[in-house]
């Protein structure tokens, strides 16, 4: 029987010591793009099933991943999400027989979903200005004159808002059937629905931003 | 060293991206970057290097910056535009640009995708989900598909009309926006467009949602 084998063989105890939250949102550019790295999503998805070593993980991602990675390389890729604590040391594994411990990691949440649009987010300079660009293309559009930015970012604080209130809620009150639809998806697939749920939610809430719409557009919602 | 441009193929005004492999490599973090320096106008790719290692932290080579540009190349984003002749030497170099000064990424999902494999997928998960946001049964597979198929395609035919018509606006507004900044933009405003024409999709949000 070869070491490894052996090794492999040999009785073990897990222990757990963070706990998984139920959602995490990425609230910048620069984690979104972290997750959305194909180098980085098959370590996402080789830790759906529960904690890992460094050489389980290095096994699953090797099963899944397009081009298969050196051990060392993957170990770089999870320090960088362990960096980005969308990685967690979750705890450690005991092997009977042996003084060192191995250390189990594990995702953060179990889904992670991106939304730069969060509250603290409308309060900064890029989103001014892009909320300025936002109203000059309405300004041309709806042929109306002095949109006010206020407003604007007011209707779509509101809608963003609206958004991360619900889909929390929904994900926390039917946490394990969500968790069953949502596991198998990989992050751009998972992009995609929280992009049409966001969409629904808006439309099936529109009376919420009938106020902000009717003083952004005061023309186009006249009185009578 | 005194030098000369002879440019080939200037960039059109503006294009639409929808196609899914043009949007894979604009949404692909390296190559954006390639975009956004491009703005700049038709360079060498050793300029190109210079500038893209600028802007990142572990420096890229030539070659590595020179399989970037063939990617975009690829799927027409950026092109050779012309050469650029050193006095002196008998060798000239290549110049990239992009293929349009304004791009502007239809990350909204077009009819097509709507008659994909993947997309109903997204409607079988989306129709559960939304049960448990409605407290109802879930939406008919076909009704949902009609609603998300009409809910965007408001603001994806009207923003190509858009574009269209006011490119030397638009032109002027995004002078000085990443890519980045074009396609959170266009999201927004795509979002209004949907708010602000609510009897287009009324009646089909009522037969999934009753």
């Amino acid at each position: 029987m070869s070491t490894e084998l052996r090794r492999e063989l040999m009785p073990y105890k897990d222990f757990i010591t963070a706990e998984q939250e139920q959602i995490f949102i990425l609230k910048d550019e620069e984690t979104y793009r972290l997750l959305s790295d194909n180098k980085y999503g098959p370590i996402f998805e080789s830790l759906n099933a529960g904690p890992l070593t460094i050489k389980e993980l290095v096994k699953a991602y090797n099963t899944i991943a397009d081009t298969p990675r050196k051990q060392t390389s993957i170990y770089n890729y999870l320090m960088d999400l362990v960096n980005k604590k969308l990685i967690l040391k979750a705890g450690q594994r005991i092997i009977s027989g042996k003084t060192a411990t191995e250390v189990l990691y594990g995702r953060r949440a179990k889904l992670y979903y991106s939304s730069v649009m969060t509250e603290e987010y409308w309060n900064t300079g890029q989103s001014k200005a892009i909320i300025s660009k936002v109203n000059q293309l309405l300004t041309v559009y709806t042929l109306s004159e002095g949109l006010s930015e206020e407003n604007l970012t007011s209707l779509f604080h509101k809608i963003f808002a609206n958004f991360h209130s619900e889909v929390g809620t929904l994900f926390e009150e039917h946490s394990e059937r969500v968790d069953e639809i949502v596991s198998p998806l990989n992050f751009s697939q998972l992009s995609r629905i929280t992009a049409v749920l966001n969409m629904l939610m808006m439309v099936l809430t529109q009376e919420k931003y009938q106020e902000d719409l009717s003083k952004t557009f005061p023309s186009k919602f006249k009185k009578g | 060293m005194s030098r000369e441009d002879h440019i080939t193929h200037e960039p059109e005004p503006f294009m639409i991206i929808e196609d899914k492999k043009q949007l894979k490599a604009y949404n692909d973090p390296k190559l954006v970057i390639l975009l956004d320096l491009l703005r700049k106008g038709h360079m060498p790719i050793r300029d190109i290097t210079f500038e893209y290692n600028k802007r990142i932290s572990k420096a890229k080579s030539e070659i590595t910056i020179y399989n970037y540009l063939k990617s975009l190349q690829d799927v027409d984003l950026v092109m050779v535009s012309g050469q650029r002749l050193v006095r002196g030497s008998s060798a000239t170099t290549q110049l990239y640009s992009r293929k349009a000064q304004l791009m502007f990424p239809m990350t909204l999902m077009t009819d097509k995708y709507w008659e994909t494999e993947n997309s109903k997928e997204l409607i079988e998960a989306t129709r559960e989900l939304m049960s448990f946001h409605t407290n109802g049964s879930p939406a008919e597979s076909n009704d949902l598909k009609a609603l998300l198929k009409n809910l965007y395609s408001v603001p994806s035919v009207k923003l190509k009309d858009y574009v269209t018509k006011y490119s030397d606006s638009l032109k002027t507004i995004f002078s000085d926006s990443s890519q980045e900044e074009v396609r959170d933009v266009i999201n927004l405003f795509s979002l209004v467009m949907i708010l602000l024409e609510p009897e287009k999709y009324a009646k089909d949000l009522k037969k999934c949602f009753p």
